[in-house]
């Protein structure tokens, strides 16, 4: 798996249905193999939405105990990952909604370290610098968005998530989030043009 | 999201999103990992207990509904206490200039009669010849004699009105309200008296020798600034406090008085009312 490869983000085979029963069941194998499935992805979701790794730690281990506790929910005949992300999503903006979010000084930045693209070996120096400039102003750039803005651009371009996939996550209607995600685009585009120019502008 | 949704996009925003799909995915520290792990398995509360599980999910959309009606039901009650504020303190009336004699000899106030005006704190003067009559809305009447030097006050506002204080300088003024008692008493103050007039007709002459208060009818308390005695007079007479504090009266009004002050109730009864 490399970095650069999607499949990294992407979820793997789908959970079989027999699996997700057991899961429902709570047996602890099946719970092990779905925190597995989900663990990761869900962290990084958190984590980008937050920009703050300490409080996405906490706050991903805050999603699996509601998981846990709403496992009754789980529908085996249907893929878990537009439920969990539901419920994921529910938890960041009571977070963004509470005043421990708001008092948030953000000394612990998600920074350059967590998100680096390890360079492509077969890349020239060049190409490996602006990579990483281009990887620094995306991530301004996505910081300085609004939560919600950062929220849509995550599911649909991170995670690549549909329309009513994330429709269905946010609770908006389908048309509302290809409206809101086009928005959140183009408000990307701008700032990271921004910074990129600024980044350029410091190599030079 | 497809890449052929890309195609829609701008440059900018087709390499915005491909370097955000490069980006690794942020991973928890192993401690954090295994502690989540643990907590889902045995299904154990967290230190601060999250919302229910079964909490439906609360959309953006919907929100900014919440947000916005009471921001605007906010608004719109900023707005009406703001209108009762400007209009609770706004000027009760406005002076009018009601008659003017020699008008060249007035300073001070426009002498144009029929003009309304809101006037600051002003000193008014009338000449030699002149002569200068005010109305306050429905509430006051009042003539200056000529050589009178007034100083009139800012007109109270509607809610919680102040007193109004009327400074006598020189000169006789005379005044009424018309017939109706003031809940909030006019204050005539005077070199050496201060007449504190709850209605109806009265006059305030600030002569060499002292002050005089006449009172043709209503109820008038008149203060002694030099000692702080006071008097309530009786209708057609008028006191004296003289320049070295001592007083004179109840005394009969004379002729001239009566004939002036009567000649002013009428105008105020009829000009401001009942």
């Amino acid at each position: 798996m490399t970095p650069q490869d999607p499949s990294n983000r992407a979820a793997a085979a789908p959970l079989q249905r027999e699996l997700l029963q057991r899961v429902r069941g709570k047996e602890p194998a099946a719970l092990e193999a779905f925190f597995d499935h989900f663990y990761d992805r869900i962290y990084g979701h958190v984590a980008r939405l937050l920009q703050d790794a300490h409080q996405a730690e906490d706050l991903t281990h805050e999603i699996f105990l509601r998981l846990n506790r709403a496992l009754d929910q789980l529908d085996p005949d249907r893929d878990p990952t537009g439920w969990v992300f539901t419920v994921a999503t529910n938890c960041v903006r009571d977070h963004w909604r509470s005043r421990r979010h708001k008092e948030t000084v953000r000394s612990t930045e998600l920074t350059s370290d967590h998100l680096e693209v390890l360079p492509d070996e077969t890349d020239h120096p060049e190409q490996q610098l602006a990579r990483r400039q281009e990887q620094e102003a995306v991530r301004q750039a996505m910081a300085e968005l609004s939560d919600s803005d950062r929220e849509v651009i995550q599911l649909r371009d991170y995670e690549q998530l549909d329309s009513n996939a994330v429709a269905e996550i946010i609770g908006a209607k389908p048309e509302a989030v290809r409206q809101r995600h086009s928005r959140a685009v183009n408000r990307l585009g701008q700032a990271f043009r921004r910074y990129l120019d600024r980044e350029e502008r410091a190599e030079t | 999201m497809s890449r052929r949704d890309d195609m829609q996009h701008t440059p900018d925003e087709q390499q915005a999103l491909g370097a955000l799909r490069a980006l690794d995915r942020p991973r928890a520290s192993s401690e954090a990992r295994a502690r989540a792990k643990a907590a889902f398995l045995a299904g154990e509360a967290p230190a601060e207990a999250p919302a229910p599980a079964s909490a439906p999910v609360v959309p953006l959309r919907p929100n900014r509904f919440r947000v916005f009606v009471p921001l605007a039901a906010a608004a719109v009650l900023l707005v009406a206490l703001f209108g009762m504020w400007q209009y609770a303190s706004g000027p009760r009336a406005m002076w009018n200039v009601t008659d003017v004699v020699e008008a060249g000899g007035v300073q001070g106030l426009p002498t144009e009669t029929g003009m309304l005006m809101k006037v600051d704190p002003v000193t008014v003067t009338t000449g030699p010849e002149s002569e200068f009559e005010l109305q306050l809305g429905d509430m006051l009447r009042f003539r200056m004699l000529p050589g009178a030097e007034v100083e009139l006050p800012a007109i109270p506002r509607r809610w919680n009105p102040e007193p109004m204080v009327i400074a006598v300088r020189s000169g006789e003024i005379y005044g009424t309200t018309g017939g109706e008692k003031l809940d909030v008493p006019l204050r005539i103050e005077a070199a050496e008296a201060i007449a504190d007039v709850y209605g109806t007709t009265f006059a305030v002459f600030e002569v060499p020798e002292g002050t005089c208060v006449c009172l043709w009818l209503g109820t008038v308390k008149v203060t002694n600034r030099h000692d702080g005695a006071t008097f309530d007079m009786q209708r057609e007479t008028k006191f004296y406090v003289y320049k070295d504090g001592s007083v004179s009266g109840p005394l009969p009004i004379d002729d001239m008085e009566r004939m002036k002050l009567s000649m002013m109730e009428e105008a105020g009864l009829l000009e401001l009312g009942d």
